[in-house]
């Protein structure tokens, strides 16, 4: 009962170490490679920068600068496992920190108002995404790239292409200023998001739905799954995730930046990506995309205190998105490879 | 066999006989183990090459036509001569106007160059594809040589349609050309061929010619004569109170009406390319419908409006025929796909009970039998009878009033078949009714207390008792009295 139960939990690690006799090491290893990873990388910058890097400044900084990164890959996440690509969520959340600011900052809306509305921004963003690919079937990669840089249009217009800044510093206060345990607030959301998202995903009937909806939807429809609604939900969450997201990215800036979103899209993807090749290998998980975030802030933040430039991160953050999918390919034809031999 | 020049020479048998694959092998599709292939006392290579083919003026015209449906009928009609013509310059117009006469000679003047494949009618895009074939060999066909081949490809054709193609083979055949005619069709067969081939497991059971010969003589080489009786043992044909009543309507199905009595399994059958595979689907809702009802237990539904999850929810339950794409999802493991139906039940409070799930995989798994009985193994990497009972097991743990089947052990070891169908009838005994759709007719006469047989959109007939054996569903298959759609 005991193996059974481990074992499917994860399952990818069956099929590559071939059935319930393998060694449950090989499997705890496919599962951890990349927290280890991460855990040897704080190690060799620790070594390398005894005085800088262990800095409680420093940690903090690694931590709270992440949350954002994390937020958004959370709002991929969802599309993602129920078989659609979101592409919008990036220029979602730059359009939500906009917002907020120009209704805080100009119209001189209070903080809570101007969050609602920007929650609202999300949630029609998604219903679009959703009509748009549902309805008329057209491949969600060019709806949301379409509606994304309509988004991003938005964006600009209501701001003036101007930099807004000079919100409510409660809101600066609540996200990034106050601290819990020496760490920004905003790295505690990220946590409560992945709390939240890992229950709904693996603990209740919903989740193993939106698994199935993006595996195989004649499968899903035939098992009685609403495929269309799981769909259409899957994308209000992403609006709704990342607009969230937004907010957190306005308490950042002190204000919103009209160009600021769509340099998050890779990052989030990257670390979506690189989140399905461990904890739960094969599938996409928040807890994955934890440790993916958290592995290359710390690579990119450690190198740039060595001294490197900030051309280091597009090179980490493109490879790393690269190498995971490569990875997970490798993984995927492993698995096809044993049906075959097996039928 | 020998096709001589002008011939329209048939080939019949059932499903699996072997002329499928023939015709692959003639298609350059299938390496033949041995064999020999000559055109015009020349001898050949085989596999043929695509060039190789046209050379010989061998056309052929598949069930599946392989017409694009989002292209033109210009570019459909052409793509061949297209795709290795030389020069830089395509004239449309001119190409729309080659059309409109090569369409009117194939009594296609209704369609216009430039619709789309997707818009034409099954008659028309029938015409459409032996246009092309017959246009491909024209050179060759002039000379007096050539071969067009036709695999089951009047297949959903009604009968002033399918006379209207006669007229074509003979013109072709006039000129000297031969014609390839596949077939389950008895009567298309003795109508349009000079001369008949019937294979039987893989050999010819002997060739005759079509004057000389009747239909009931066919069918005998079709089945090889002896009345094989395949397990009808204990039958049960006592009269039971009917649980379901239905009546379908779409295309390819007129006007359907069955009852299913509680406990009662019901095949429904026919030869292959005949829609009856459909008829689950559309009970089911996975499928719309014309128009339609179902009734179980004094409940009514309107098939139209139905959806699977209604279906679920009415205590009606389908266990799809295509494993891959529609049983299972391979990548997850069997205790995520066995209990996808019934997830709602293991929450626990908030949570989801992986300990409830984990006991109910390891019961079902058990139960059904499933190996390795290991609920956390990957559905792909089971053999594909252990993965069918996996998938037998997510449906038949429902305990429905209904339960529809299409092809439950296609692809099945013998071993697997036999619990299947143990499964079915237990869950049967316990009074649900089942339907089951199959062109597998050994399958049907284990399984099924009654079959209907299917042909042009109707059932012609019915076998009750004892007379469901497996020659006798063939036979009945192959002479149904005449239809008149």
């Amino acid at each position: 009962m005991k193996t059974t139960l481990r074992a499917w939990r994860n399952p990818t690690a069956v099929v590559s170490a071939g059935g319930p006799a393998a060694s449950s090491t090989t499997r705890w290893l496919e599962r951890l490679a990349l927290p280890i990873a991460w855990l040897t990388l704080v190690i060799v910058f620790w070594i390398a920068m005894p005085t800088t890097f262990p800095t409680m400044g420093n940690i903090s900084a690694i931590l709270g600068s992440q949350a954002i990164v994390l937020l958004l890959s959370l709002s991929l996440l969802v599309p993602l496992i129920a078989g659609d690509y979101d592409l919008s969520v990036a220029y979602n959340m730059g359009l939500g920190a906009m917002v907020l600011s120009v209704l805080n900052v100009h119209h001189h809306w209070p903080l809570i108002p101007a969050m609602i509305v920007v929650l609202g921004c999300g949630v029609v963003l998604g219903c679009v995404n959703a009509a748009m690919t549902i309805i008329f079937g057209i491949d969600s990669l060019i709806v949301t790239l379409g509606t994304g840089t309509f988004a991003s249009g938005i964006t600009a217009w209501i701001s003036g292409s101007a930099v807004v800044t000079g919100v409510d510093y409660r809101l600066v206060e609540v996200v990034a200023a106050h601290r819990f345990l020496g760490i920004p607030l905003q790295f505690w959301y990220g946590v409560i998001a992945c709390i939240l998202l890992w229950y709904v995903l693996s603990r209740t009937p919903l989740g193993s739905r939106l698994l199935f909806a993006g595996r195989n939807r004649t499968v899903a429809r035939l098992s009685g799954i609403r495929v269309g609604r799981i769909r259409t939900g899957s994308f209000i969450a992403a609006g709704l995730i990342s607009s969230v997201a937004g907010i957190v990215l306005a308490g950042n800036l002190d204000g919103a930046d009209p160009s600021a979103g769509p340099t998050y899209l890779l990052p989030a993807f990257a670390a979506a990506f690189l989140g399905a090749t461990t904890i739960t290998p094969g599938r996409f998980n928040p807890w994955g995309c934890f440790v993916a975030i958290y592995f290359l802030g710390t690579g990119i933040g450690g190198l740039q205190l060595l001294g490197l430039d900030s051309w280091i991160q597009p090179i980490f953050y493109g490879g790393a998105l690269v190498i995971a999918v490569a990875f997970s390919q490798v993984v995927r034809g492993r698995q096809a490879l044993e049906t075959g031999g097996n039928n | 066999m020998s096709i001589h020049p002008g011939e329209v020479h048939g080939l019949l048998g059932e499903n699996g006989s072997g002329k499928s694959t023939l015709i692959k092998v003639l298609a350059g599709y299938h390496v033949p183990d041995a064999g020999r292939l000559a055109v015009d006392g020349r001898g050949e290579q085989l596999p043929p090459s695509a060039e190789r083919l046209a050379g010989m003026g061998i056309a052929f015209v598949h069930q599946d036509l392989g017409l694009i449906n989002s292209l033109s009928v210009t570019e459909n009609l052409w793509m061949r001569e297209l795709s290795v013509r030389k020069g830089a310059f395509v004239s449309w117009s001119r190409e729309h106007e080659r059309t409109r006469e090569t369409l009117a000679r194939y009594g296609l003047e209704g369609v216009h160059p430039t619709q789309t494949a997707s818009t034409l009618s099954a008659f028309q895009r029938a015409m459409l594809a032996i246009a092309r074939a017959i246009e491909g060999i024209a050179e060759i066909a002039g000379e007096g040589r050539g071969l067009l081949v036709l695999d089951e490809a009047m297949a959903f054709l009604a009968d002033h349609e399918r006379s209207y193609l006669s007229g074509i083979v003979g013109d072709l055949t006039a000129t000297g050309a031969a014609v390839l005619l596949v077939t389950h069709d008895l009567d298309d067969a003795l109508k349009l061929c000079d001369r008949i081939t019937v294979l039987r497991d893989g050999e010819v059971a002997g060739t005759v010619a079509a004057p000389d010969t009747s239909p009931q003589e066919l069918a005998r080489l079709i089945t090889g004569g002896l009345a094989r009786t395949s397990g009808a043992a204990d039958r049960r044909t006592e009269s039971r109170p009917d649980r379901v009543l239905a009546t379908v309507e779409c295309p390819g199905v007129s006007g359907l009406s069955l009852r299913i009595g509680a406990g009662e399994i019901v095949g429904v059958t026919g030869l292959a390319g005949e829609a009856f595979g459909q008829i689950p689907y559309l009970l089911y809702g996975a499928l719309p419908a014309a128009s339609g009802q179902l009734t179980l237990d004094g409940k009514t539904f309107d098939v139209r409006r139905h959806s699977p999850d209604k279906s679920l929810a009415a205590g009606i339950v389908l266990v799809p025929g295509d494993r891959q794409r529609q049983g299972a999802v391979g990548s997850l493991t069997v205790q995520e796909n066995m209990l996808l139906p019934r997830l709602s039940e293991f929450m626990h409070g908030p949570l989801l009970s992986r300990r409830a799930m984990s006991a109910r995989g390891t019961t079902l798994i058990r139960r059904y039998d499933v190996r390795p009985p290991y609920g956390g193994a990957v559905m792909s990497t089971l053999s594909g009878g252990n993965q069918q009972k996996a998938i037998v097991a997510k449906w038949l743990q429902l305990s429905p009033g209904l339960l529809l089947l299409d092809e439950p052990t296609i692809g099945v070891d013998v071993g697997s078949r036999v619990q299947i169908f143990e499964y079915i009838r237990k869950l049967a005994s316990g009074g649900t009714a089942v339907l089951c759709s199959s062109v597998d007719y050994a399958q049907l006469a284990t399984l099924c207390d009654r079959i209907l047989i299917f042909s042009r959109g109707v059932v012609v007939d019915e076998l009750v008792g004892p007379q469901v054996t497996k020659d006798e569903i063939l036979t009945r298959c192959l002479l149904q009295p005449p239809t008149t759609t």
